[in-house]
């Protein structure tokens, strides 16, 4: 267990490094790109004074070095500033947000999961027939449109034509507690979502479980008489779930970061549209401190994943 | 077992239908909005959401008509002295915060004083150039106190009395007194705070028709009905402002009922619109508008015929028809038609580009192996700057550029996004230009800022420079004489069509669709103008 | 070859050969050049004059179509190409040698995965300009470690096999091992995956345009055609549905294309029913 034990330490070390050196690329990235967050905070009637005196008080006139530094030993106490745009504390919009975000795509890949996989151990088990087909063409569909054009068509097909699903927002005003009012609402952007997510699962539960049925000790198996069933389910799948979690573990910033596209078609509250509004606003904090807390999830999303690998596929292993 | 099942199927009947909520008598509101306010304080916020949602909250001096003349608000009648320097405002009685505390001529004093204080970050400044002790009061090194000024520029008579005391006359000094850049602010709750930091701007106190009850970030922000609003409750229960960015996904929330009342819907669906059973649209003229602009003291554009031949090369009534639906009016210069200081013998150019290619030829343009014309060795090309994010201004600029190209000029579109193309806006860093423009109700602010010589550094980022424009400019500023500034500025438009600084557009009309049912909604024709009418609205059900 | 037996493969590169032909013969067989407007002509319904009806500028759709083909084609393969090279290598490197290589190298895709993609794409984008080369760059950087990360994990599982240690044995250079035997068995995932980017490519593109930052007017692609043509669903449906079956036909065509490479390399089939 000990091999276990420092190679959790080194990954945390890594960890911990990765987010200084992620933070800081992104820092300079932005702060080399022309303008600045004084244009949207005057918004039209900009005037030099007012700009540079707005860069005075949000301290980007000190040199970069010095912002970086105060932001990042303030970001190690937990402190990620306040959001140039509205003055609140970043920790608060990401902790807003992060709720909404993780219902949406937690749903999603949900809905993905239930419908792909199956559809993919269908599509394996009666490969090269109609099932096949089928199945795949189902799974292809949702990941063939842009998110925002499958948004709007469903958004259109259940405004219009079957009127009982909002096309947008989270709830009605003084309904955000009701459980079936966030469920209408929410069933839309799901949906829009766990079809793009479906290919994905779908293709590689196909192609690993086909992988799986091919390996030697499944004809062994075979071959001794045992039923297809549990030849199936008890060998073939255990193997085949790598690279689903392999996939998972690839959804995972999109999961954490938000589904950009989805979040603004439905108006949703989600931190994908807190990034983008901050980066098209340059409210730096926000965007900082986004990054960082994503990529503090990811990054131990990440390492679990790692250690799943291991308890999935006995051969693989981490001297 | 019956009883649960039959609850919860008319549990799920109730909420799948779901009738709207609303609390004791009257109706909600819900406005769709494109993006999320940035700050609801009024000395502070300058961009357009956060003006419509603080309208409703606050209240100012004075407000608009339909001509757009002046009329009491917080200010029951007032006096000027006969040179014109000296404004007495009699404050409405009985007014009260939204917290309760009493209104009174010191939260005005205390609002104007901030606006002037430059400390403060608010453009809002330079409306108020007017007043005495302006140069002193905002300098930049050593700006004076109030307390220290011989001539005090506001004054508190009486709690219900304010006086203003102007360096020079001014005929826009009342026209600044209204919503949405002039609202007034308590004193009692922001003395000795930052403003541009206060919590304050989060959770708004103000006076107005509807008090402040929530900010969820980037969904809604709600208000509700003021019981002790001075002019009576309103009629509506709640104004919920709703954040949808998707405007196509805005228009399905009209439709399906989320949302009741929308600005600007795509022009080409107003027809649709129109014709829809339940649904209103509404337009009014507006005083912003779009331009085909370029630096006027660099080649070639500093040749007059190349700016006329510009001018003729744009066909803007085939424009305004085709692609706005109708919904704009030609622009002939800084004015809008609804404007007094409009002048309707200012004609624009006419749309002629055989005319347009014969200024070029004379300019020493010749066409050039592929069309495009060249004048000693070199083509005339260009970059159009424009912002990205507005979509009008994006299909005006392709517009824009394909007329240009049928006469030999080749302009390359680089849109970019606002902080960027703001920057290099100021900063004069941009051949071409293809903005929309807001402007204020009054002419003064904008025209002086935008066309007087000294404002290079400012508004005047196109280095416009040209004497008599300064000179006329200058008077209709220090005089408040009506006629006399309608002459002045009628010269000045003149001045400003010969001399071809830009192509003027067109001035786009406010578009706003609501739901059938709702009574009140009077379309100002300014800038978010619909707002100011939002205490008047009803729902009467028809 | 056993391709051509496999339906959904073929009918696959059918879509995608016509769409690439499209493409191609953009510059001499469009109608209309691609930015023409006549504001008489705006919003007209397919037709006689034009096939697929004309725009909210009065552009012929059909043109537009096909040449945008080519910016939606050409961003698609060059970043493709680029985060394949680069995800390969990588990745196959990782999950042979293991150890040192393989921390470094996944600690580096970790940090470029743990930034959400469009978030990164955007940030690059919007501040440095929505130039084609740079949208490649930035859809490349993004899609590079996902690919690495699957072929690593393929390596990672190969490399334990017996083929590997008999090559070992007879003396097989890490190179030859590698190349040879590695990356040809992981080919058919390296395949799907390929045909699964091509597709997501032309997907970043066409969000980018929906978020203002794609290919910019009047160069037609894909994605902003659709953009533009949102707001006219309910009363001029042509002018974004056709980009939209554009890029459906698209993506579909690649992933079908990529199913069907993948069964016809599968090793296992050759000989087998």
């Amino acid at each position: 267990m000990t091999d276990l034990r420092s190679y959790l330490l080194r990954r945390l070390g890594f960890a911990a490094l990765m987010l200084v050196g992620v933070s800081l690329i992104l820092f300079v990235i932005m702060r080399l790109a022309p303008g600045g967050p004084e244009a949207v905070l005057i918004g039209g009637e900009f005037s030099a004074e007012a700009a540079a005196q707005i860069r005075a008080r949000l301290g980007l006139d000190r040199p970069l070095a010095v912002q970086y530094v105060t932001w990042a030993t303030a970001a190690a106490r937990g402190d990620l500033g306040r959001s140039f745009k509205t003055g609140d504390p970043v920790v608060t919009l990401i902790a807003d947000r992060l709720g909404p975000t993780l219902q949406l795509t937690g749903a999603a890949l949900l809905f993905a999961i239930l419908v792909a996989v199956p559809l993919g151990v269908l599509a394996a088990v009666r490969r090269g027939t109609a099932w096949d087909t089928l199945g795949s063409a189902f799974s292809l569909f949702g990941v063939s449109f842009p998110s925002f054009w499958l948004g709007i068509m469903l958004i259109l097909l259940f405004s219009e034509a079957v009127p009982w699903l909002p096309p947008s927002g989270l709830a009605e005003y003084g309904r955000e507690s009701d459980l079936l009012s966030r469920v209408r609402h929410a069933i839309l952007p799901t949906l829009t979502l766990g079809l793009i997510q479906m290919a994905a699962v779908m293709r590689f539960t196909r192609s690993s479980l086909l992988e799986a049925l091919r390996q030697d000790y499944v004809r062994t198996a075979r071959a001794k008489g045992l039923a297809d069933g549990r030849v199936v389910w008890r060998h073939a799948l255990r193997n085949a779930l790598i690279p689903v979690v392999t996939v998972i573990g690839l959804s995972l910033p999109t999961l954490v970061g938000g589904a950009v596209l989805t979040e603004t078609v439905f108006a949703w509250p989600g931190i994908g549209r807190l990034a983008v509004g901050a980066v098209f606003e340059r409210d730096y904090p926000v965007i900082m401190g986004v990054n960082l807390v994503v990529a503090a999830v990811v990054i131990t999303a990440n390492l679990l994943t790692d250690l799943a690998y291991t308890v999935i596929d006995p051969r693989i292993s981490y001297q | 077992m019956i009883h649960s099942i039959v609850l919860a199927a008319l549990v799920v009947l109730f909420t799948l239908a779901g009738p709207r909520p609303g609390l004791g008598a009257g109706r909600d509101l819900v406005v769709g909005l494109g993006g999320d306010a940035t700050s609801l304080n009024p000395v502070v916020a300058t961009d357009g959401i956060s003006y419509t949602v603080e309208w409703p909250l606050f209240d100012s001096l004075l407000e608009l008509d339909q001509s757009l003349n002046v009329k009491p608000l917080l200010a029951e009648s007032w006096e000027t002295s006969r040179d014109g320097l000296t404004y007495t405002f009699k404050l409405k009685k009985g007014v009260t915060w939204h917290d309760g505390k009493p209104f009174t001529a010191r939260d005005v004093a205390f609002t104007f004083y901030s606006v002037l204080d430059p400390k403060v970050t608010t453009p809002h400044r330079a409306y108020f150039d007017a007043l005495a002790g302006f140069p002193e009061l905002t300098a930049k090194e050593n700006p004076k106190k109030p307390e220290e000024l011989a001539v005090r520029p506001i004054e508190v008579v009486d709690d219900h009395t304010v006086r203003f005391r102007l360096r020079y006359p001014s005929g826009s000094f009342l026209a600044v007194l209204v919503n949405p850049r002039a609202g007034i602010v308590p004193e009692h709750l922001l003395k000795g705070q930052d403003l541009n930091t206060a919590e304050f701007n989060r959770k708004p106190v103000g006076t107005g028709p509807f008090k402040f009850v929530e900010w969820r970030r980037a969904e809604r922000i709600v208000m509700e009905a003021n019981d002790k609003y001075h002019g009576g409750r309103p009629a509506l229960n709640r104004v919920i402002f709703r954040i949808i960015p998707d405007a196509v996904v805005l228009l399905q929330e009209l439709r399906s009922g989320g949302v009741d009342l929308m600005e600007n819907p795509p022009l080409t669906e107003v027809a649709r619109l129109k014709q829809t059973a339940g649904l209103k649209v509404l337009t009014a003229d507006n005083t912003s508008y779009t331009y085909l602009g370029w630096r006027q003291d660099v080649a070639p554009f500093t040749d007059l015929r190349v700016r006329r031949a510009l001018n003729h090369a744009v066909d803007v009534p085939s424009m305004i028809k085709e692609v706005l639906q109708g919904y704009a009016a030609p622009a002939t210069g800084q004015f809008p038609p609804s404007s007094w200081a409009y002048d309707a013998s200012v004609k624009p150019y006419a749309y002629d580009p055989a005319k347009a290619r014969a200024l070029l030829a004379e300019a020493g343009f010749k066409p050039g192996a592929d069309g495009i014309l060249v004048k000693d060795g070199r083509p005339f090309t260009f970059t159009i700057r424009h912002d990205v994010a507005n979509q009008t201004v994006k299909d005006t600029a392709v517009i824009v550029q394909e007329y240009l190209k049928r006469v030999g000029v080749d302009a390359r579109l680089e849109p970019l996004d606002w902080p960027t193309f703001v920057k290099k806006l100021f900063a004069s860093e941009f051949e071409g230009i293809v903005v929309n423009w807001t402007n204020h109700h009054d002419p003064d602010p904008f025209a002086y800022t935008i066309w007087h010589s000294s404002q290079w550094k400012g508004r005047n980022f196109a280095h416009y420079k040209n004497a008599r424009v300064d000179e006329l400019l200058e008077q209709a500023r220090r005089t408040a004489v009506m006629a006399e500034r309608k002459k002045l500025y009628g010269d000045f438009s003149k001045v400003l069509m010969e001399d071809a600084p830009y192509v003027f557009l067109y001035f786009p009309q406010q578009v706003y669709v609501t739901r059938q049912g709702y009574e009140g909604f009077v379309a100002l024709p300014t800038f978010g103008g619909i707002y100011q009418s939002l205490k008047a609205v009803r729902w009467t059900g028809k | 070859m056993r391709l051509l037996g496999n339906r959904r493969g073929m009918i696959g590169a059918v879509a995608v050969a016509l769409m690439l032909a499209a493409g191609v013969l953009a510059p001499v067989a469009a109608p209309y050049s691609y930015s023409s407007q006549s504001l008489t002509q705006r919003l007209r319904p397919p037709g006689r004059a034009h096939w697929l009806g004309t725009d909210g500028f009065g552009r012929d759709v059909l043109s537009r179509v096909m040449w945008g083909s080519r910016v939606s084609l050409q961003i698609g393969f060059a970043a493709t190409a680029l985060s394949l090279v680069v995800g390969t290598l990588l990745g196959g490197a990782a999950g042979y040698f293991g150890r040192g290589a393989d921390q470094a190298i996944m600690r580096a895709a970790d940090a470029f995965l743990s930034v959400p993609a469009l978030f990164l794409v955007l940030v690059v984008v919007a501040l440095f300009g929505a130039s084609l080369r740079n949208t490649t760059l930035v859809i490349a950087l993004v899609t590079w470690a996902p690919a690495a990360r699957v072929v690593r994990a393929e390596c990672l599982a190969l490399r334990g096999r017996d083929f590997v240690h008999a090559a070992r044995a007879l003396g097989a250079g890490h190179a030859r091992i590698l190349g040879r035997h590695l990356l040809l068995n992981a080919l058919p995932v390296i395949i799907v995956q390929a045909s699964l980017m091509l597709g997501q490519a032309i997907l970043i593109e066409s969000g980018l345009s929906y978020l203002g930052l794609g290919a910019q007017p009047p160069l037609p692609s894909w994605g902003n055609m659709v953009v533009e043509g949102r707001q006219f669903l309910a009363s001029a449906w042509w002018i974004a549905a056709f980009p939209g079956l554009a890029i459906f036909v698209t993506v579909l065509g690649f992933n079908l294309f990529g199913d069907g490479l993948r069964d016809a390399f599968d090793p296992a089939l050759r000989g087998a029913a």
